[in-house]
This record gives C-alpha cells, sequence and structure tokens, in this order.
C-alpha cells in the first residue's frame, strides 16, 4: 500500500505545472479582469504601490483601489471581496491570523522594530500567492540582500 | 543485596540490540525533525506534524532510561529496586502516545469547524518558484522510511524481551509513518483545491493513532494496579498461573504480577499471607499495624 501511495504522490507531482489551485478560484477571477485592493495607508508607499502594479501586471488585470474602515476591508479579503490589502503591513501582523501573506517586498520601521513588509490575500488561495510571490521575486531578492 | 537471577545471554543480546535501535530512532528522529523544521513555516498541518515527531521521542528515551536503571540493585530508598520502572516508562509511553492521537483529531477537529484555508505560500529555489508545499511532500517522503523500517524491527524484538515499552514504541513509529502519509495525501488534496484534505487526513489517522493510545493505556493501568500479566499490545491475559500451579504439589493459589519485563510469583492462598493482627503490631508497631495487608515469610533457604 505504501508504495502504491508514493507512487501517486509522484504522478501528481509530475501533473504539478497548474498546481497549487486556489479552492475560491481567485487567480481566474483577478486574470484579465479587475485586481481589487484595500488600501490599509493612504496614500500608498511606494513600495506597496510597486508591489501591488508588478501583481496587477503579471495577471493582465487593471488595478481598482478600496478605502474603507480596516475590519471592512478584512471582512471584505476573507469572503473574496477585495483580493489583496497593501499598504506598510508588517509580516507578524495580527491580521496574518486572517488572511495569507507574501513573500516580503521591503520591511516596515514600527519603533525599535524593522519586520518584514508583506501584502495581505485570502487564506488558502495557494495559487494566487504564488503567481503574487512570482510576481515579487525583483523585490523579495532586494528585500533579501 | 542485589540477587536477581541473571538474564539469560540471549535475552541480554535481544535488549543490547533494542537499545541500539532505540538509538538509532532518536538520531533518525533528530534529523526528521530538523528537516520538518526548515520546510514547516506557517503551515498547521505541518506544524502539528512536527509536534508529533517531537513528541515521538519520549518513547524511544524512556526505554533507554529503563533499560538502563531497571536491573539495579536494591537500596535502602528502592528496597524492591527497580524493576518497575518498565512499568512507569510503559505508562508514560503510553501516554504520549495518547496524547498524539488526541491532538491529531483536535487539530483536525478545529481546522474543520472553523474553515481554515491552509496557505502555503513558495519560494524561489534555482530560479523557478517552488511552491512549499511540494517541498513538505519531500520532507514528509523522508520522514516516513525510517519509522517503517525501525518499526518492523522493534516489533520483531519485543515479544522475545516481554518489552512493552519497545512495544508501544513501535506503535508510535507506526503512527508517525502513517500521519506521514496522511500528511501527503492532505498536501496534494490541497493542491488540487481541497482545502479540507489535510485536516480529514490527518483526523482519520488522528482517530487510529487514538486507539493504539488507548490500548495501550489499558493494559498499562493493568499492570499499574497489580493486574495479571497481559499478553504485549493486547488486554488479553497470560495464561501463567496455570503454568507456575502445574509446577507445585497440591492445588496451591498462584498470584502473578508484572513489573516491567519480570514476574512477581506468589504462591500461596489470601489466608496464609494475611498477617496476624498481634504479630503486625509487634513488627511495626501499634500505629501502623492496620496498613499491613500482606506479610511474606521467605521460608527458608531452599527454593520452593
Amino acid at each position: 500500500m505504501f508504495r502504491q501511495l508514493l507512487a501517486v504522490a509522484l504522478l501528481f507531482g509530475l501533473a504539478a505545472c497548474e498546481l497549487p489551485k486556489d479552492p475560491e478560484n481567485t487567480t481566474q477571477t483577478v486574470q484579465g479582469a479587475v485586481l481589487k485592493v484595500g488600501l490599509l495607508q493612504d496614500p500608498l508607499p511606494q513600495i506597496d504601490l510597486t508591489a501591488v502594479t508588478l501583481i496587477a501586471d503579471a495577471l493582465n488585470a487593471k488595478v481598482e483601489w478600496h478605502r474603507e474602515n480596516t475590519h471592512r476591508m478584512l471582512d471584505a479579503l476573507e469572503i473574496g471581496d477585495l483580493h489583496l490589502l497593501a499598504g506598510g503591513i508588517p509580516e507578524d501582523s495580527p491580521l496574518t491570523d486572517h488572511a495569507g501573506a507574501t513573500n516580503p517586498i521591503g520591511y516596515v520601521t514600527i519603533g525599535a522594530d524593522r519586520p518584514e513588509r508583506v501584502l495581505l490575500l485570502r487564506r488558502g488561495e495557494n495559487q494566487f500567492l504564488m503567481r503574487a510571490n512570482m510576481a515579487l521575486r525583483p523585490l523579495t531578492r532586494e528585500a533579501k540582500q | 543485596m542485589n540477587r536477581y537471577p541473571p538474564l539469560p545471554p540471549e535475552i541480554s543480546d535481544k535488549i543490547a540490540q533494542a537499545r541500539r535501535l532505540e538509538w538509532w530512532t532518536l538520531f533518525w528522529l533528530m534529523t526528521i525533525i530538523v528537516v520538518m523544521f526548515l520546510v514547516m513555516g506557517s503551515s498547521q498541518a505541518m506544524q502539528a506534524a512536527w509536534i508529533e515527531d517531537t513528541l515521538s521521542l519520549l518513547p524511544p528515551i524512556l526505554f533507554l532510561v529503563a533499560a538502563r536503571l531497571e536491573r539495579m540493585p536494591p537500596s535502602a530508598k528502592y528496597p524492591f529496586g527497580l524493576h518497575r520502572i518498565g512499568t512507569l516508562a510503559f505508562a508514560l509511553s503510553a501516554a504520549a502516545l495518547t496524547l498524539m492521537g488526541g491532538y491529531l483529531v483536535y487539530d483536525a477537529a478545529v481546522t474543520l469547524i472553523r474553515q481554515e484555508h491552509p496557505t502555503i505560500g513558495s519560494m524561489e529555489l534555482f530560479g523557478t518558484e517552488v511552491w512549499m508545499g511540494w517541498l513538505m511532500v519531500a520532507a514528509l517522503v523522508y520522514s516516513i522510511v525510517p519509522p517503517v523500517i525501525l518499526g518492523r524491527k522493534k516489533l520483531a524484538i519485543a515479544p522475545d524481551i516481554q518489552d512493552k515499552v519497545l512495544h508501544a514504541d513501535a506503535d508510535m513509529n507506526a503512527a508517525d509513518w502513517k500521519t506521514g502519509v496522511a500528511g501527503i495525501l492532505g498536501l496534494i488534496g490541497i493542491s488540487m483545491g481541497f482545502w479540507w484534505a489535510d485536516a480529514v487526513a490527518a483526523g482519520l489517522i488522528g482517530l487510529d493513532v487514538l486507539k493504539d493510545g488507548g490500548r495501550n493505556l489499558r493494559i498499562s493501568v493493568a499492570e499499574l494496579l497489580d493486574g495479571a500479566p497481559r499478553k504485549l499490545g493486547s488486554d488479553e491475559m497470560q495464561d501463567l498461573a496455570r503454568r507456575v500451579r502445574k509446577g507445585v504439589d497440591g492445588a496451591p493459589m498462584v498470584k502473578l504480577r508484572e513489573a516491567g519485563r519480570y514476574l512477581h510469583v506468589v504462591i500461596g492462598d489470601d489466608e496464609s499471607l494475611l498477617p496476624n493482627p498481634e504479630r503486625a503490631k509487634e513488627l511495626v508497631g501499634e500505629e501502623d499495624a492496620w496498613r499491613v495487608v500482606t506479610l511474606s515469610v521467605a521460608s527458608g533457604k531452599k527454593p520452593l
């Protein structure tokens, strides 16, 4: 049984080009359409703006900006009404209990701390996260240096 | 003071072999724990697998401690020696196994009830973006190989040396590789967009582990309560008392209890072991006489 399971695992691995998928199809929804972004800071810092633009370009999508109460925007992200949250979000933000985080796009200075800066997206949308990370590579590389 | 009968050489050899196996288990588990730690990231499923791998260090450690101490000579503080350390180690191993099963089930239930969609990121590796899920699958494949091999070897030795800790540890190894397989299936499920796959797989394996843990706990409670010796890995009694009775003239009362792998045999009915109240008072004093419930006096130099 053990060997068969391994074989199954390998087969799936080989067919992995289109995997992982999004349980709620965020990538498909955004691709060639609209990327809805919630702003946690207005005006948006340059680095977050660059990050959002990189993702929108990679998915051929137009950016639609939203500025509302933070809690409402987080709720909207959780049900897919927004696709990204941006604006000086540290990777250890309590918001990450309710959302997934991209790879680092830079750093946030909070007092003496300098945690990594991320964008937030809907939990479990792993294809969308991977596409976003791919688009953000230049920023991640810079941040990791 | 130390007058335990010596172990037959083939038994000492097998105990030594079991000790070597447990050292190897510790080594491999450590490497698995490091590998899993490197890829687990913030994935809850992997964190659960990691905690459970850490928990499975406990039975091998307990075995090694018990095997080292069980033949310590009796002392003033431990006048009966430390034979029962095997009993204690087994109780703790059984508890660890049960805890692990319970944790897996609890974790899976929480994930399913809260409908937590596992988010698994990606990283750049040699120029391509690699989904961390595939790295986790690779780590899990690595993590299931040693427990399968080691567990089988332990199961082969455990009956010969009547070692319940080793047997429980083999159950733990089985739990390890099963959760590894469940984790792989769960990750494949997640990659196909089924967010619940990981929790369901882990929960089902958790129930299986909980069942094993419960069985071991029942046997362990029997041993702690001086129950009749049970068969290895089951709650059935061993047919030892009858064998002893056969070897003694008449039809005496025979009582056996286990201390780790060892047996303590008492021949004589309850009446003959009951202390005479007057004698008890003489021996331990007025105040504590009521606490004496059995009194055995060796009947001369010649063994029965």
